[in-house]
């Protein structure tokens, strides 16, 4: 992330919310895509279409409530990615889809840590999607971590704070998310070869 | 184990296969739409942020509940307990002295005000009000000066009798309670009934609200130093005329008439509590009592 984002994006939301037409554009723009991937992951295939409207109900909270903003307690991301997880979470509650408590979800994934696995250039579409799709496929607390962390840049402290959880938590349950991707896709890719 | 803040390969390959599916005119459309959502919504205004903590917001809470609580005393009318001994006034100094109290011993029907009198006869002794079971015990009537007053005259009683226009109504601002200020008696033997001052006709009726401020204070409309006072009627009850009691001082340049009504030409600015207490011309009299917050204005 960006040394002085967090200045800068203070100032973006006060500039909108003091009326400067392309404050908000700008500060969207920034994190747009990081913002719409993290709900995307989080929500799965099944729950894919709901990724547009969780995205921009997310940006309409952060518009209407600028002003609540205190970047003296936590950095733009971090309130940025709390409310889109809050708004995927309340989606979740309002589908009932069930979601794992955290402890039975952390002890199912503790699988063996295959070590490094060689990867190559994602070139191709298809090894893409297999990524992906293993990244789906991981339970949602560590797929949240995991999309925070390696997409959204996120730090570990900032993910604990989105989450909720003690730095400790959000480090086990990055690193089992790695672990498992890298069970996943060597299992994936000898498949294919 | 490997450190999970150190860069990761499969960190890197998520990141290039999001990369790789990324579709631009989706992102595109996307953000038209979100950003013309945004627009349509109303602008959040930023809002000053106080020094204080979140402790401090438990202490405007706490100061907005005690605004709360008297302002509510401030217009809610309320029965008075009658007390036994005289105490100091707050009142500022009469310039109109009147006549002393007078008990004759005659009958005579207790209440012939108009209907506007009648939250106090809906607080008098013979329907006793939760106030006044809550009262302090120092101020609470003796069960014998309760059965002594009389019930509410009959209506003919009312008609009869001179019934003076309505107050001037002026809506007002609440205003901070000034401290309670005591009132002196016109002496023992007296049946008293007690009588609360009404900002307006429509003043709010009686209710468990008002059991809790038996130490209200009515507001007056304002008044403006050298211009004649609007006549504004400050007693109910009792039977006219009244004998306005002579510790009772009314501030300088208003005098309270014997039909109740406060006039005159006020001399003098400032904002007191005005306690007026006089005697009516039932048989046996009966003490009335209202207080009442004035401001003068310079």
């Amino acid at each position: 992330m960006e040394p002085d984002a967090a200045d800068d994006d203070a100032e973006l939301l006060a500039a909108h919310g003091a009326g400067d037409p392309h404050a908000f554009g700008r500060l969207y723009d920034r994190y747009d895509r990081r913002c719409f991937l993290f709900i995307r992951r989080l929500l799965g295939a099944a729950h894919a279409d709901a990724a547009e409207d969780l995205h921009q109900e997310t940006w309409i909270a952060i518009a209407k409530t600028a002003a609540a903003f205190d970047p003296a307690k936590a950095g733009f991301p971090a309130w940025l990615f709390t409310i889109a997880r809050r708004k995927t979470f309340d989606h979740f509650r309002r589908q009932k889809v069930a979601v794992l408590a955290s402890a039975q979800e952390d002890a199912a994934m503790m699988v063996a840590d295959p070590g490094q696995t060689p990867l190559e250039q994602v070139q191709s579409r298809e090894l893409a999607e297999e990524i992906v799709a293993a990244v789906e496929a991981l339970p949602l607390e560590q797929r949240g971590a995991f999309v925070l962390f390696a997409e959204a840049g996120l730090s570990l402290e900032e993910i604990a704070e989105v989450t909720g959880v003690a730095v400790e938590t959000a480090k086990s349950r990055l690193r089992y998310a790695r672990a498992k991707l890298r069970q996943s896709l060597a299992g994936e890719r000898t498949a294919h070869v | 184990m490997s450190d999970p803040n150190a860069p990761d390969p499969i960190d890197k390959a998520y990141v290039q296969a999001e990369a790789r599916l990324d579709d631009a005119a989706a992102r595109a459309a996307r953000r038209a739409r979100v950003l013309g959502a945004v627009a349509a919504e109303p602008v959040a205004q930023p809002t000053p942020r106080p020094a204080w903590g979140r402790g401090g917001w438990l202490v405007a809470a706490g100061v907005a509940g005690v605004g709360l609580l008297l302002a509510t005393q401030l217009y809610l009318p309320t029965a008075t307990p009658p007390r036994t001994a005289p105490a100091p006034r707050v009142a500022a100094p009469a310039v109109q002295a009147v006549a002393p109290a007078v008990a004759p011993p005659a009958q005579a029907p207790l209440a012939q005000q108009p209907k506007a009198a009648e939250p106090l006869a809906a607080r008098s002794p013979q329907a006793p009000s939760r106030k006044a079971a809550e009262a302090p015990p120092a101020e609470t009537p003796a069960p014998q000066d309760r059965a002594a007053i009389a019930p509410p005259p009959p209506i003919a009683a009312r008609a009869a009798a001179p019934a003076p226009p309505p107050p001037p109504m002026k809506t007002e601002p609440p205003a901070a309670a000034p401290p309670p200020a005591a009132e002196a008696s016109s002496g023992s033997g007296i049946n008293e009934l007690v009588v609360t001052g009404e900002k307006r006709a429509a003043a709010p009726a009686p209710s468990a609200f008002a059991a809790r401020s038996a130490q209200a204070v009515a507001r007056l409309p304002k008044g403006r130093v050298g211009q004649p006072y609007p006549s504004t009627r400050v007693v109910y009850g009792g039977s006219p005329p009244y004998v306005v009691d002579p510790a009772a001082q009314a501030p300088p340049g208003l005098h309270v008439t014997p039909s109740g009504f406060l006039e005159g030409v006020p001399t003098r600015a400032g904002t007191e509590v005005l306690s007026i207490v006089v005697q009516d011309s039932a048989q046996p009299a009966q003490t009335l009592r209202g207080r009442y917050l004035l401001v003068i204005e310079p």
